[in-house]
């Protein structure tokens, strides 16, 4: 049984005639955060998309390899699409929270999978706004419409309304492109927090932002995965000069 | 912004190899000064310790610049941090060449200045240990630095040996030990600037390599 949580292995994957994933292979620990860095149109995205299978929504999208969790084999086609989402949720480069009350975004999700306690929807809704260190700005405003929310306190909401269905992973692309600096510390302060009882993973264009909060590093090139290694050897010493000269600033 | 960073990392590094080369320099002639009596050479060093200090500050004011700037990463941010703790083994190098200047001065003034070839062996061996690791430094090149360990043995030798003449000719004649002192101490500046040549030569080759040695 493998100490990972996830094992990818030869992942290749096409958008039709267009192969956007060249037999990529890397693990991610539990508890940990990963980050996946690299150029526009590298596939970091579309990597990070095949761990939860979001790719599977887009028309010619095909995918060859292995990826499993907790040892199974999550592109088999008997895996339980939804089940899976469920244990490995994503927040997005765009807050997107639902057009309705702040407590209703964080039940929607245990609503649909059939909790319906009040007292239960309560707690977690306490729990989870908790986690994602919102809950001292929208206590009292729980009723509020999640749109009156600054940008970051939505982004903190998306991740609060993901780890209501109790998520094991949490894929994360580019969440802080489009916050201000406070804001991007903010989640930065919260990926960490969240690695004592989750996982992450991380697409960001912010090479100052991986060193800060991985702890495992990989940069992606046209496809493929060139380095995968502790975040601390990327960005101190690199194996690749393709890596070196990405992470320097001299590439192309 | 980034190729303006790598000319202005550029520049730094020139800086660095400004500022070696002067020390070097000081430390050429102040050898020449002590084992010579070479008042000349040993005014010339004072007069240039002020400079290396300066370009110390300068290279360190520019370094930190560089880093709250741009945030470097890699061997950028490797050659960065060299350069910060060379400039600290560079500048004590400068101040032993200054201290052997003003040796070789007390000793002419006194009248008891005495040529001492033995130095200028001792010296060469020293020299050319600072003249390698800065080499290896401009040039990213670390084979020029393998050999640092038994050189370092070599220069600790010899000045074992400078010791054991010295005693005795201490103990020969009581008028020699304020010459001999001077000279115990010389050799001591040289073996020093030995060891600071290690020390440049151990960054230097975490700056190229990434990886962290010791030379013993």
């Amino acid at each position: 049984m493998s100490t990972n949580l996830i094992d990818i292995k030869g992942l290749n994957l096409w958008y039709g005639e267009n192969q956007a994933l060249h037999d990529v292979s890397m693990s991610v620990k539990p508890n940990s955060i990963t980050a996946l860095i690299g150029p526009s149109g590298c596939g970091k995205s579309t990597l990070l998309r095949s761990i939860n299978r979001m790719n599977d929504i887009i028309a010619g999208c095909r995918v060859e390899g292995e990826i499993t969790f907790h040892d199974k084999n999550i592109l088999a086609p008997e895996t339980d699409v939804m089940a899976l989402r469920k244990k490995i949720g994503m927040i997005f480069q765009k807050p997107n929270p639902f057009p309705m009350s702040i407590k209703d975004n964080v039940t929607y999700g245990p609503r649909l999978h059939g909790v319906t306690d009040r007292e239960s929807l309560d707690k977690l809704v306490e729990e989870c706004i908790n986690k994602s260190a919102l809950w001292s700005e929208v206590q009292d405003r729980l009723g509020a419409s999640a749109m009156s929310l600054s940008g970051g306190q939505q982004q903190r909401l998306c991740i609060a309304r993901a780890l209501s269905v109790n998520p094991e992973v949490i894929l994360m692309d580019e969440p802080t492109s489009a916050l201000d600096p406070i804001a991007t510390n903010k989640i930065e302060d919260l990926a960490q927090d969240l690695k004592k009882d989750y996982t992450v993973v991380i697409v960001t264009h912010n090479m100052q932002q991986a060193s800060r909060i991985s702890d495992y590093t990989g940069f992606m090139y046209m496809g493929k995965l060139i380095e995968f290694d502790k975040t601390e050897n990327i960005f101190e010493n690199p194996s690749e000069e393709l890596t070196e000269r990405y992470i320097t600033g001299r590439f192309g | 912004m980034r190729n303006k960073f790598h000319a202005d990392l550029d520049a730094l590094t020139g800086d660095v190899i400004e500022m070696g080369n002067l020390v070097c320099n000081m430390l050429d002639r102040s050898v020449t000064a002590f084992a010579n009596g070479d008042r000349v050479m040993a005014d010339w060093v004072l007069e240039h310790k002020d400079e290396a200090s300066r370009l110390d500050s300068l290279i360190e004011d520019e370094a930190l610049r560089l880093l709250v700037l741009h945030q470097p990463m890699a061997g950028d941010m490797r050659r960065i941090a060299t350069i910060l703790k060379m400039i600290t083994y560079i500048e004590r190098i400068g101040r032993y060449a200054k201290n052997i200047s003003n040796a070789a001065i007390d000793l002419m003034e006194s009248g008891e200045h005495k040529p001492m070839p033995q130095i200028s062996f001792m010296g060469a061996v020293a020299i050319e240990m600072v003249r390698d690791s800065l080499m290896a430094f401009e040039t990213s090149n670390v084979k020029l630095v393998e050999d640092f360990e038994s050189r370092d043995d070599e220069l600790d030798r010899m000045r074992y040996d400078y010791l054991r003449t010295a005693l005795a000719e201490m103990k020969a004649c009581a008028c020699n030990v304020d010459t001999y002192t001077s000279y115990l101490m010389v050799a001591r500046y040289l073996e020093r600037c030995g060891d600071n040549a290690c020390k440049i030569a151990e960054k230097v080759h975490y700056m190229v390599t990434g990886k962290r040695i010791e030379i013993r």
